[in-house]
């Protein structure tokens, strides 16, 4: 690799780590807004969403993406337990006992772990995707090679070797 | 009027016939008129069966004057044995020749039977045939060339004739006492048509003979009959004070002088003839000089004869010339600006260069023998010709297949000593090679690694009349662009095996009579044996087939077809290529090659295949390259996997937050 190219991917790197800190101080800041306006669903929100800040954080998981999709899923776990908060008392005792409340625990953890398997699995799936797309291109070129095999004979090979049949 | 029979006549069953009425019966021939160049035979006229005519068959290597002959058979003359047809024979045997036909087959020469005429005779019978005949060739420009007592003929009814002068180049068969001292030392092929005061001095010579009975200048050697014309005259070494009536010595000393420009001509003769003349002063020779200029031990007095010499030995005369010792004596003792300016003007093109190279050596030497000698013959090499006789000389050397003359001939035109020939050559220079000939001789000569000009453009430029040489068509002797395009497409029609290509002799004669195939020819690239250049030959010949010879050319058409084998498989394209052999193998039936190339456009179609083609490679280099990286799953598409993969799994995410976002909002708004 040359030095240019080295110094490129470094910039790039460099311009991903900067945004990808952006975008969690942004989350951070959002949160902390919740902290005067609803200090108790802050709380909640703090326990909730915490995979999601454990990532961003702890940048476990260097992988395109990996954030947002964490950050979906876990938002998605997140509402039904903050929306029944809502429809509460929207106190600190309801908060607490929401935070400890297994099923909505337990929804949204399970939110959280669809979110990492799905950073797992997709690369997997797109990976077979793309083996299908690859097939039917290569197919495609083949028969396009025979037709100027076809027309123009083996001198338009040049070095190549002839193709099998 | 007759005229020159158009195309080769065949036998079709009633026998070779010209003009619709001469018979030529090739199964007669005529020994005794017969020549070593062209076969005699009898030749039967079927409106006046009574008519005294015979034919002079001429192979394709017999020079004739076709000048001449159009000249004559346009208005015959009365008293010369005069052509009376004239045309091509193809033969049963496939061969062709020349056929000239001729009045007055039983006249025979004056001389035969008797050694010699009397004085009385000669005034009362001879002369008085003689000179008028003389005369009407002389009033249509034209000049005989061989007026010698074998060719003074006397018919049945005692009339004087004078034989045809057509056969042959002119002069070729003159003995050199016939000649004028400057043309006697030129080449026999190249003493050429001359002045017509040259006539007049062989017919003195014939007197001569004929009155004497006996051959002039008898024992002596060419080369010694020329050393003692050029220094006591012509008049005297033949004379060698023998005297005759006072009215014949008048007549000898006026037609034996040396100079042209002194000598009798045909009006002082027919005076001579009426009684009417004055006494003129024999000639005593050439030049001479007040003090000799040694060469090789010897004095020479003479320029002339320090020319030949200097000829002789060209490697002792260069050694002269350079040290400036022939432009000294030039200047100094003959007083002869003009000669030393000559040799001044070569000396100043060789000082230049510090080695004297061979073609600057031979140019030094002819400068030197012009300037010694200007009314003598140009002598470059092996070229030995006067200014008229360029032309024959020429036409000898291509058809004794002699390279080295060509190259003599080839070199001498493009270099500028007939320039300075023309300019101090006197008056049978200026006649023979005028101005304007000599102009077109040296633009054609400079371009002379083109097709069609050259050395083989000059010949048919000098001798427009020729039949084309080239060795491929020569033995059908065409002489015009038609023919000579029959003459090829039956050539190649033969000869299956024969390549498509334009001859250099066939592309000169043919620009030689149509200039405006001159712009084609231009086109043809010169030394490109390549598909253009076989393309622009099959153009040229294309144009010429429109002009000249509008009916089918098979041969030519399937020989440009087979030439185009390697063209067609040249294209990338099979598809193209199997169209393209499809239309050829159409059109060859035609025999129409404009039309061949019109639908073939074969440069565009081979352009269009190469750029096809360039494109074509170009995408299969791509498509190799796609194959090679959809074959393995390779760190590019495990890269692509993983971003669409991360990419598909963020918008799934995104999207069932969204959703669930919605849901929620609507629940609560619900």
């Amino acid at each position: 690799m040359s030095a240019t190219t080295a110094d490129a991917n470094q910039k790039a790197k460099k311009v991903k780590r900067e945004s990808g800190g952006k975008t969690t101080l942004l989350l951070m800041f959002g949160c902390l807004l919740l902290l005067p306006v609803a200090p108790a669903t802050f709380a909640l929100m703090m326990i909730y969403m915490l995979p999601t800040l454990l990532l961003a954080m702890t940048r476990m998981m260097r992988v395109p993406g990996a954030m947002a999709t964490v950050f979906g899923m876990n938002l998605s776990g997140a509402l039904p337990g903050i929306v029944t908060h809502w429809n509460g008392a929207g106190t600190f005792d309801g908060a607490f006992r929401l935070m400890v409340d297994p099923e909505y625990m337990l929804i949204n953890l399970a939110a959280c772990a669809i979110g990492f398997a799905l950073l797992f699995a997709a690369p997997f799936i797109a990976r077979a995707w793309v083996d299908i797309a690859s097939a039917r291109l290569r197919s495609r070129a083949v028969s396009q090679r025979k037709r100027l095999l076809d027309e123009w004979g083996d001198a338009v090979r040049g070095d190549h070797p002839a193709p099998e049949k | 009027m007759a005229k020159i029979s158009e195309g080769p006549i065949i036998d079709d069953g009633h026998g070779l016939i010209l003009e619709g009425r001469y018979l030529i019966q090739t199964d007669q021939p005529l020994s005794e008129l017969s020549r070593p160049d062209a076969q005699a035979c009898m030749v039967k006229d079927k409106q006046d069966p009574d008519a005294e005519l015979f034919a002079l068959l001429t192979p394709p290597d017999t020079f004739v004057r076709h000048d001449m002959v159009a000249v004559l058979l346009e208005k015959p003359l009365k008293r010369t044995r005069g052509p009376q047809a004239s045309g091509i024979l193809r033969q049963s045997n496939g061969k062709h020749v020349g056929a000239i036909v001729f009045n007055h087959r039983s006249a025979r020469p004056v001389l035969q039977g008797t050694p010699n005429v009397s004085e009385t005779d000669l005034m009362a019978t001879i002369v008085p045939g003689l000179v008028p005949a003389m005369l009407e060739l002389q009033q249509r420009g034209l000049v005989h060339r061989s007026i010698r007592p074998e060719t003074i003929l006397l018919t049945r009814g005692g009339e004087i004739l004078l034989d045809q002068c057509l056969v042959g180049l002119p002069g070729m068969y003159q003995p050199p006492v016939f000649e004028p001292i400057g043309i006697q030392l030129a080449q026999q092929t190249g003493r050429g048509d001359g002045l017509s005061c040259d006539d007049v001095f062989a017919f003195a010579v014939s007197v001569f003979q004929m009155l004497t009975g006996e051959q002039p200048a008898k024992g002596i050697k060419p080369n010694e009959l020329y050393a003692q014309r050029v220094l006591r005259g012509s008049y005297d070494v033949l004379m060698k004070r023998r005297k005759f009536a006072s009215a014949i010595q008048v007549m000898f000393a006026g037609s034996l002088r040396d100079e042209d420009d002194r000598r009798w001509s045909h009006d002082d003769l027919n005076r001579w003839m009426n009684g009417i003349f004055d006494m003129p002063r024999p000639s005593g020779g050439g030049r001479r000089a007040t003090r000799p200029f040694i060469f090789r031990d010897a004095e020479y007095f003479s320029p002339q004869l320090l020319a030949q010499a200097m000829q002789k030995y060209p490697e002792d005369a260069v050694a002269l010339i350079l040290n400036g010792r022939v432009e000294k004596w030039l200047r100094n003792v003959l007083v002869d600006e003009a000669g030393a300016d000559i040799i001044r003007r070569g000396l100043e093109l060789v000082t230049q260069t510090k080695s004297v190279t061979m073609e600057e050596r031979a140019d030094l030497i002819c400068r030197s023998i012009l300037a010694l000698d200007p009314k003598g013959p140009i002598r470059y090499r092996s070229v030995n010709c006067t200014g008229s006789g360029l032309a024959g000389g020429l036409w000898h050397a291509f058809t004794s297949n002699d390279a080295d003359w060509r190259d003599d001939f080839a070199r001498l035109l493009g270099s500028s000593l007939l320039d300075e020939w023309l300019r101090v050559g006197g008056l049978a220079v200026r006649a023979g090679l005028p101005a304007n000939v000599l102009t077109r001789i040296r633009a054609v000569a400079k371009e002379s690694g083109r097709i069609g000009f050259g050395v083989e453009r000059v010949l048919y430029e000098l001798l427009q009349r020729q039949p084309c040489m080239g060795p491929e068509v020569m033995s059908e002797m065409p002489r015009t662009p038609g023919e000579l395009m029959s003459a090829l497409d039956r050539k190649l029609s033969d000869d299956t095996g024969a390549d498509f290509a334009l001859a250099q002799h066939s592309a000169a004669f043919l620009a030689a009579h149509d200039r405006r195939l001159e712009r084609s020819l231009r086109m043809i690239p010169s030394g490109d044996k390549g598909v253009e250049g076989l393309i622009r030959a099959a153009r040229f010949l294309a144009e010429l087939q429109e002009i000249h010879h509008r009916i089918p050319v098979p041969g030519i058409t399937r020989a440009f077809a087979s030439a185009l084998g390697p063209v067609t498989k040249s294209l990338q394209s099979r598809v193209r290529r199997m169209v393209v052999e499809k239309k050829i193998e159409s059109l060859v039936k035609r025999g129409d090659l404009p039309a061949l190339l019109a639908e073939l456009d074969l440069l565009r179609t081979l352009d269009q295949d190469k750029t096809e083609f360039a494109h074509a490679v170009a995408q299969y280099n791509h498509l190799e390259h796609v194959i090679a990286q959809l074959s393995e799953f390779g760190p590019g598409q495990r890269a692509l996997a993983m971003r669409r993969g991360y990419r598909y799994a963020q918008m799934f995410s995104l999207s069932v937050c969204f959703l669930t976002v919605f849901y929620f909002s609507m629940e609560a708004i619900l």
